[in-house]
């Protein structure tokens, strides 16, 4: 690589942009004369080029059956947006469909007596004592804690 | 898929014709993939990047009013989205380097480093293998810079309406990328095969 001070008077920029023909038709011009008569010019860009015109350019492909299954994978995605728009209308035609079905037959549904279950009040009154128990739920919150805690400590 | 093709397709889909935008994913999805492989170096995350980008383009067609080309606006989303990409690659490279216990991984192991998934490199042997390695060492912006100008040969002025740069700074990266890679190639200077 040419030493940055030998071309110092020069603009390696305008090089590169000459390379990519960035430059427009007076630019390119400018550099053309340039490199006439700039010996560490026409080296660095010698170096430029041959650097740029072997890097692999090969580009990444893929089989059209791999394609495929890129284009339903998206399509699998999209598709449900759009079908937000008309579902809501079906979701609704359904429910009070069932709702109309279940007030014309609530009475034939209903037990015409139908006893409570024995067992109910047993449950709520378990329930009710371990909610009451808020001592046992204190504990079991601290438990926790600590158990998270212990489970952060190795990071800090 | 010519301008008159696209703006018929994108009619279609905007009147509820799915299949109309199945051909448009289609008509992009090899050069969209391909771009996004090349920016961040390997095949799955690259996938993942193209898929949100014509998921995003989907969610924006009602009000894609065509001031540019699909194909223009799929690049430069794909762009943004490597360029998030690497950033949050480069971050999370960050947070794992202040790891506390050495029992952890490396965060170079853990990280998706765009030049080490040799299984899934679309450049093979040594030459790409050192390309792969020496983009790596460039910032998100300077690789896509380098990647649209030298593999996809946009224009500069495209490249910086795809990166809503000014031309100048676009210059610059380039510039800064070419620099960059003749440092990390030197030895294989005029001898990459």
């Amino acid at each position: 690589m040419i030493n940055q001070e030998q071309i110092c008077s020069c603009r390696p920029q305008q090089l590169l942009l000459y390379h990519y023909d960035e430059l427009d038709t007076a630019g390119r011009r400018q550099v053309e004369q340039h490199l006439q008569s700039c010996t560490a010019c026409r080296a660095e860009l010698s170096e430029l080029q041959s650097l740029l015109t072997a890097l692999p350019t090969a580009a990444p492909k893929l089989s059209s059956a791999e394609l495929d299954r890129f284009s339903a994978r998206v399509m699998e995605q999209v598709q449900p947006r759009r079908s937000r728009f008309t579902r809501p209308a079906l979701g609704w035609a359904l429910a009070g469909g069932a709702a109309l079905l279940i007030t014309l037959n609530l009475p034939q549904l209903l037990p015409t007596s139908a006893p409570l279950p024995a067992k109910l009040p047993v449950v709520m009154t378990a329930d009710q004592d371990v909610l009451l128990n808020l001592e046992l739920l204190q504990t079991l919150e601290l438990l926790e804690d600590f158990e998270l805690l212990q489970q952060l400590e190795p990071l800090g | 898929m010519d301008a008159a093709t696209e703006k018929i397709v994108l009619a279609r889909i905007r009147d509820g014709d799915e299949a109309s935008f199945e051909v448009l994913v289609r008509a992009h999805s090899a050069k969209i993939i391909s771009l996004a492989w090349r920016l961040v170096g390997n095949r799955e995350d690259a996938e993942d990047i193209a898929q949100e980008a014509f998921i995003r383009l989907h969610r924006n067609l009602a009000s894609f009013r065509g001031d540019s080309s699909v194909s223009t606006w799929l690049y430069r989303t794909v762009t943004r989205l490597t360029i998030d990409y690497q950033r949050r690659q480069k971050l999370k490279q960050k947070i794992f380097f202040f790891r506390r216990s050495n029992a952890e991984h490396d965060p170079y192991e853990l990280a998706a480093d765009p030049a080490a998934s040799p299984g899934d490199q679309y450049l093979a042997g040594e030459a790409g293998r050192r390309l792969a390695a020496a983009m790596g060492k460039l910032s998100a912006r300077q690789r896509a810079v380098f990647t649209l100008r030298h593999h996809e040969e946009l224009p500069l002025k495209e490249i910086a309406a795809v990166l809503q740069l000014e031309e100048g700074t676009v210059k610059a990266h380039l510039h800064r990328a070419v620099h960059i890679l003749r440092k990390e190639l030197k030895d294989l200077q005029g001898g990459l095969t």
